[in-house]
């Protein structure tokens, strides 16, 4: 076991202290610097809290496409080179998953740019 | 950032009193500026003794950084552009001495004259008391670029840019796939959102028109703006020759409008003012279909370079929380990349 505070609940108050305490306190390139932080905090932290659940998603939906079995590396690779060689190009199925997976990454990465879009 | 090196400042005042032909010159001052991933920028403040240029002078000194992008130009190369952009009205820092010896300060540099104002493209969005009227500025940035495209080969001064060749000379965007494509390779992680956005980048690609030099970043964050208006168009690196229709696509590109999605020319003014300015000074009809789809390029290639930075960081050669976070901005342009090229969007012709 673990003890609490986890991972992620450390990462949240660091980052509420630094937005909260530090940042208001700081100017020019202290405060981007530090907001800056704050950003990869929040960031590492969505991505602990998700775990291993949207890789294995990946995985599963893209062994589905593509009907066989495999690392995520692998299947990646495959797709990548099947839209690049024109057999998936443009098809309806191959843009679901890339637009599904896309969100997911962008939930960990930058939440705010996936309610604008 | 990085580590900078440092300026040996009796070498530089010794050549710049031979450069400027003044009998002595002094450096009252030399500070770095947060400059960009790609060179490295001082502001020196020099008095020269003699010469045509006695007096005291406001100058900018930009030389190549330690690790720099392979597609940018060299620092004399972009000292040559400067000075034909200057030639033909551009407004631009007035470019003063090119030294393409490295032995003077271990690097090639050039110095240009400093100007005032402000280039963070947040704040020149932002800041409403910056740039003047906002659509003025929009119609300005229009003429300025329809003068950039007024340059057109073969320049003999100019010959270190490429001229396209085979189906790229056709079709620009094609050659920007291949070399997209190329840059992923390298990075050696498969990126299927972005080979998705280059496949429909590769069957759309309009045919190009005309064959003009292309500033390749000229978009809010590379031009100056004090008060009254814009001082200068900065950022020289990436020129080269295309299609016109290309750098309008990047200006009005959705990720350059810095939180202001709704103002289209750059989050600072309307499509139709730059438009308007575009026309009005080139004389040359928009093709708007064209803009659209440099629109969707524009993504791709931010994704890329965004990918290139992160890189460097995740690489270990340049440990850099700007960089790593610059690198983790791709998905949010695979995102918008997906959007504009939705499975219906394709031209059945090409599927």
């Amino acid at each position: 076991m673990r003890d609490r505070p986890g991972g992620a609940e450390l990462l949240a108050e660091a980052r509420r202290l630094l937005r909260e305490e530090l940042v208001p306190t700081l100017a020019g390139a202290q405060r981007y610097q530090a907001l800056m932080i704050a950003n990869a905090l929040g960031m590492a932290e969505r991505e602990l809290l998700a775990g291993e659940r949207p890789l294995e998603a990946e995985r599963a939906a893209l062994s589905r496409l593509l009907s066989r079995e495999g690392s995520l590396a692998a299947l990646s690779a495959t797709l990548a080179a099947a839209l690049r060689d024109g057999r998936l190009a443009g098809d309806p199925e191959a843009y679901v998953l890339l637009l599904e997976e896309t969100r997911s990454r962008l939930a960990e990465s930058n939440p705010r740019a996936l309610e604008e879009g | 950032m990085s580590e900078r090196p440092g300026l040996d400042l009796a070498a530089l005042a010794s050549w710049l009193a031979g450069a400027a032909g003044a009998e002595r010159v002094e450096i009252l001052k030399a500070e770095p500026l947060s400059g960009g991933a790609i060179q490295e920028n001082w502001s020196l403040d020099a008095r020269f003794e003699g010469g045509p240029e006695a007096g005291e002078r406001a100058l900018v000194l930009r030389s190549d950084a330690p690790s720099r992008v392979a597609v940018s130009l060299s620092r004399p190369q972009e000292f040559a552009l400067l000075q034909t952009a200057a030639a033909a009205g551009v407004t631009v820092p007035e470019p003063l001495w090119c030294c393409a010896d490295p032995a003077v300060l271990g690097r090639a540099f050039y110095v240009m004259a400093r100007l005032g104002g402000v280039a963070l493209g947040p704040k020149v969005v932002k800041d409403e008391s910056l740039g003047g009227d906002r659509e003025a500025l929009a119609e300005r940035l229009g003429r300025e670029l329809a003068r950039i495209h007024t340059i057109r080969p073969p320049r003999p001064d100019l010959a270190f840019l490429a001229l396209p060749e085979g189906p790229a000379a056709a079709r620009a965007g094609l050659a920007d796939v291949a070399l997209y494509r190329r840059h992923l390779d390298a990075l050696g992680q498969p990126r299927p959102a972005l080979e998705w956005g280059l496949a429909w980048a590769e069957r759309h690609a309009p045919e190009s028109r005309e064959l003009v030099l292309l500033h390749r970043d000229f978009r809010t964050g590379n031009y100056l703006v004090d008060a009254q208006g814009l001082t200068a168009i900065l950022d020289w690196e990436f020129a080269g020759w295309g299609d016109p229709m290309a750098d309008l696509g990047w200006f009005t590109a959705r990720c350059w409008r810095f939180g202001r999605p709704d103002r289209e020319a750059g989050g600072i003014g309307s499509r139709a003012a730059f438009y308007r300015g575009y026309r009005a000074e080139s004389g040359r009809e928009i093709d708007e279909a064209a803009v659209a789809y440099w629109e969707v390029m524009a993504h791709i290639r931010w994704a890329v370079i965004a990918l290139q930075q992160g890189h460097r960081h995740w690489s270990g050669g340049e440990a850099s929380l700007e960089l790593a976070l610059t690198g983790r901005m791709a998905a949010e342009l695979e995102y918008a990349v997906l959007t504009m090229t939705a499975p219906e969007t394709w031209r059945n012709d090409h599927a």
